[in-house]
């Protein structure tokens, strides 16, 4: 009996591969076979995975299992857009498993990531200017460069730093460091040791940070990504609480983020004009205000049980196989078919905040809670944005919007959290 | 407190957000879906109208104006009168899109509208749309249309006591069975798609002084004479009679009668802006008007120099009113001062005939006092007895008007106005008439509004 409670989170994905590709199989009366082979492969990848996961006991498996099913519900609902992404987004799950394992060991096995802050610093600096030198613009934000979304990488690399900048102890000892400093870089010895006596000092540190969170989110802004400037913002905004006891700190992020808003609405047309969209899309209901009010129109075709994979027209929603997927799914799902994907992804979240909790080591706790933050807010933000809840921003839905770079990001950063939940001597059961 | 219990409380903020995210979905489902599901704009209902027929449009006498012929799968939409509703009706087209009722009445038209869940369950294959049964009455849609000639402007008119309307033209017009035709040629004309009775902005001219006269009389200055000199200097500006007329001694009445600028202007003045913004409220202006169709806000007052006060008291100075309106405010008068939400749905029935849902009139404001409202009313019947509106005088039936010209300036023609309703002691019918920038005084509608009144009430 209970092995097949254990089981059952796996029974009910197969369920849902069976059932969506199943009413999928028939087409205006004509048989559709690739429903057939599209399912085999991605039950294959989750079955094998899965194993994989259960058998060399990797760690939690649940978040392999809700982040399958997002993937099986996307996948489903791509294939019901398009044939050709719905191969591509099973080859990236392929892929992405690949990659997952991948890092899922090089996290395990390199215990250098709380040291690297410099290193993360840099390589976000150096993609920012590259992406504002020749980087590529889509949809108003210049945020492409050489095919990939430089933002979403770095949403990993900048998590590994707050996490770093925030647990590094106080009193700790660089002696190896700063003694290869002086050998080789006796120039850089002075700046060295002044940058650490700020590092060390309790509101030194805090300003560092500061800076290393906003220099990222200036960047986001001046490549106009709002959706990732203040998805940056509220990760860096929610460890700060965390991590740091004085709350002035916090307090002045939150002038600081209302004042930049509210100076940002002022002067900026481009924010006027979201905004507007956002209070009555249906004032340009054909230019400006098109995507939104064609994710409402499918939005409220659905109804509570939806018009049915395949019966619905979410083909009117423009975008739909990215940013607008959820409202596909709320067409043609329903609103319960909504909630329950909203569902899924808070208990991804909680997951990813549980294991945060019993995990020892402060660094890895650091992170699971940023990848966990990162996962919560991304999902409210373009949920919010696509059903009007709030202005829309240009970010994608992890692990169902068709896109490479979000796709690869997702599966790096569940790598992660993988990683640091499978340390069981780390698990401690006080909480 | 421990890294642990902070997270804890993050933990709690992110599941009150995703519930918050819930609680939202439920909201939209429930208030904000059902109209948008069958909006007209919504792609998916042009989809819907290939399995349902589309409900026809009724006048109250039982008249089709327009319905929808099924031929093989393809639905084509038919005006039998031609450009006669094009103002009104609108157009349901899958090329052009649904405007005005078309557009409005587009759920009841696809059957969709009153269906709970098991309805629509149990009858989802329901192959008829729903009838819309309008208050308009079609002779009277006819007659003020070949009234109107091939001048542009509009004719509105309406059942003081209930709010119905029983006639609403507007020109210029254009036979909505012709779209794909001639849509080059209209979308290239100034103003084609809008329609005048509902959303042409006009100043009211003379018409306006109903208002001016009801604020004189309930702030009790109705008793005023001026000496007129044909000019009356405010603010540096002289306003003048139409016509530089000369009136000499005047009372209100006879102001009123003669439809005499500076006296009203001097009245407007004396009055000061915020009693006349109180009466003109009153009557609507500076508030939306819902319809079934979309209409247009009639403003005044935003500037409150001395000059503008006294130009909107004989109609000019920043005063903008629609034809509905005008027609709404002699209703008022008519109506002892109640102004009537207008409307223009009176059921819906099924295609068996069975009323779905039925409207009833309802009150929109309450204009004046029916003591005022008689005063006016006097005012009124002496404009057709002894003033402008002569040429609206019926034997066998009291007629109460108002003439108009709004000045334009420029080199553009003024508008000619008339207002009117009739049996004075008993009201069924009032109406407004404008025509845009006619060149002409409101008098040469009078007897348009004389012919419309005489074949209503016959």
């Amino acid at each position: 009996m209970s092995k097949l409670r254990k089981l059952s989170p796996l029974l009910l994905i197969i369920l849902a591969n069976f059932l969506g590709f199943g009413v999928l199989f028939f087409k205006d009366s004509q048989v559709v076979m690739e429903s057939l082979y599209y399912s085999a492969a991605l039950l294959g990848i989750v079955l094998i995975a899965y194993a994989v996961i259960v058998f060399f006991s990797l760690g939690d498996e649940y978040l392999f299992l809700i982040v399958s099913m997002l993937l099986t519900i996307g996948i489903i609902m791509l294939f019901r857009l398009d044939h050709a992404l719905a191969i591509r987004q099973i080859i990236a799950f392929y892929i992405g498993m690949t990659g997952f394992f991948l890092v899922y060991l090089i996290y395990r096995k390199l215990n250098c990531w709380h040291a690297l802050f410099p290193l993360y610093a840099a390589v976000a600096a150096l993609f920012f200017i590259a992406t504002l030198a020749f980087g590529t613009s889509q949809g108003g934000a210049k945020n492409w460069l050489f095919g990939i979304q430089p933002s979403e990488p770095i949403k990993i690399l900048f998590i590994l730093g707050l996490a770093s900048l925030f647990t590094a102890p106080y009193d700790g000892t660089y002696e190896k460091p700063l003694k290869r400093i002086d050998r080789f870089l006796p120039f850089l010895s002075r700046p060295t040791r002044f940058i650490l006596r700020i590092f060390n000092a309790r509101t030194g540190r805090q300003l560092i940070i500061m800076a290393y969170a906003y220099m990222h989110i200036g960047f986001l802004v001046l490549q106009r990504e709002w959706g990732s400037a203040l998805l940056y913002f509220l990760v860096y905004f929610v460890m700060q609480f965390v991590f740091e006891g004085k709350y002035y700190f916090v307090l002045f992020n939150i002038a600081l983020a209302t004042g930049g808003s509210f100076l940002g609405y002022r002067f900026m047309s481009h924010i006027q004009q979201r905004v507007a969209i956002w209070r009555d899309p249906f004032s340009d209901p054909s230019d400006l205000g098109y995507q939104i009010v064609q994710s409402l129109y499918a939005m409220s075709a659905g109804g509570f049980t939806g018009s049915g994979i395949g019966q619905g027209r979410p083909d009117f929603v423009p975008v739909v196989t990215s940013d607008f997927i959820f409202s596909a799914i709320y067409e043609e799902l329903g609103m319960l078919g909504a909630v329950s994907v909203v569902l899924l992804f808070f208990l991804l979240v909680y997951r990813g905040i549980k294991i945060a909790l019993m995990v020892k080591n402060p660094f890895n706790k650091a992170v699971a809670l940023g990848i966990s933050l990162v996962l919560g807010f991304q999902t409210l933000i373009i949920i919010g944005g696509v059903t009007k809840l709030i202005p829309l921003t240009g970010i994608t839905l992890p692990f169902m919007s068709a896109g490479g770079s979000s796709l690869a990001t997702s599966f790096a950063s569940l790598a992660i959290l993988e990683a640091i939940s499978g340390k069981t001597e780390d698990v401690t059961d006080d909480i | 407190m421990t890294f642990n219990k902070k997270v804890i409380y993050v933990l709690i903020v992110m599941l009150i957000l995703f519930c918050g995210l819930v609680c939202y979905f439920s909201y939209f489902q429930i208030f904000i879906s059902p109209s948008l599901a069958n909006a007209g704009a919504n792609p998916r209902t042009y989809v819907k109208e290939q399995t349902v027929k589309r409900g026809s449009f009724y006048d109250r006498n039982g008249e089709c104006l327009a319905y929808s012929e099924m031929k093989d799968g393809v639905q084509t939409r038919v005006y039998p009168f031609n450009r006669l509703y094009s103002q009104l009706i609108g157009y349901s087209h899958p090329r052009f899109g649904r405007t005005l009722l078309e557009n409005t009445q587009n759920a009841h038209l696809l059957g969709s509208s009153e269906q709970n869940i098991l309805d629509a369950l149990l009858y989802s294959d329901d192959t008829d749309g729903d009838t819309v049964h309008l208050t308009v009455d079609n002779t009277l849609q006819q007659l003020a249309a070949d009234l109107l000639g091939n001048r542009k402007g509009a004719i509105v008119a309406m059942e003081p006591s209930s709010g119905q309307i029983l006639a609403m033209v507007s020109k210029p017009w254009f036979n909505p069975n012709n779209l794909a035709d001639d849509w080059d040629k209209l979308t290239k004309e100034d103003g084609m798609f809008v329609p005048r009775a509902t959303n042409g902005l006009y100043p009211p001219g003379s018409v306006f002084k109903i208002i001016t006269a009801a604020a004189a009389v309930e702030n009790m200055m109705d008793n005023e004479t001026f000496e007129d000199t044909g000019k009356f200097n405010v603010g540096g500006y002289d306003i003048v009679n139409y016509d530089n007329h000369v009136y000499g001694t005047l009372d209100i009445d006879t102001a009123f009668a003669k439809s005499s600028n500076t006296y009203f202007a001097y009245l407007a003045d004396k009055l000061g802006k915020d009693k006349l913004q109180r009466t003109a409220e009153s009557f609507g202006f500076n508030k939306e008007i819902t319809l079934e169709i979309p209409v247009s806000k009639s403003t005044l007052l935003k500037s409150d120099s001395r000059t503008n006060v006294a130009s909107v008291g004989y109609g000019q100075g920043d005063t903008l009113t629609t034809p509905l309106h005008m027609a709404m405010v002699t209703s008022a008068i008519a109506n002892d001062g109640v102004m009537m939400q207008p409307y223009l749905v009176s059921k819906i029935t099924d295609k068996d005939g069975t009323i779905l849902k039925e409207n009833s009139s309802s009150t929109f404001m309450r204009s004046t006092s029916p003591v005022v409202a008689q005063r006016i009313t006097e005012m009124m019947k002496a404009c057709v007895t002894r003033g402008t509106g002569t040429g609206a005088h019926l034997s066998g039936i009291t007629v109460a008007a108002k003439t108009g010209t709004a000045e334009v300036g420029g080199d553009k023609g003024d508008h000619a106005w008339f207002v009117a309703f009739a049996p004075a002691e008993n009201p069924k019918i009032a109406l407004s008439i404008v025509m845009e920038n006619a060149g002409t005084t409101g008098s040469a509608c009078a007897g348009m509004a004389a012919r419309l009144i005489q074949s209503y009430l016959k």
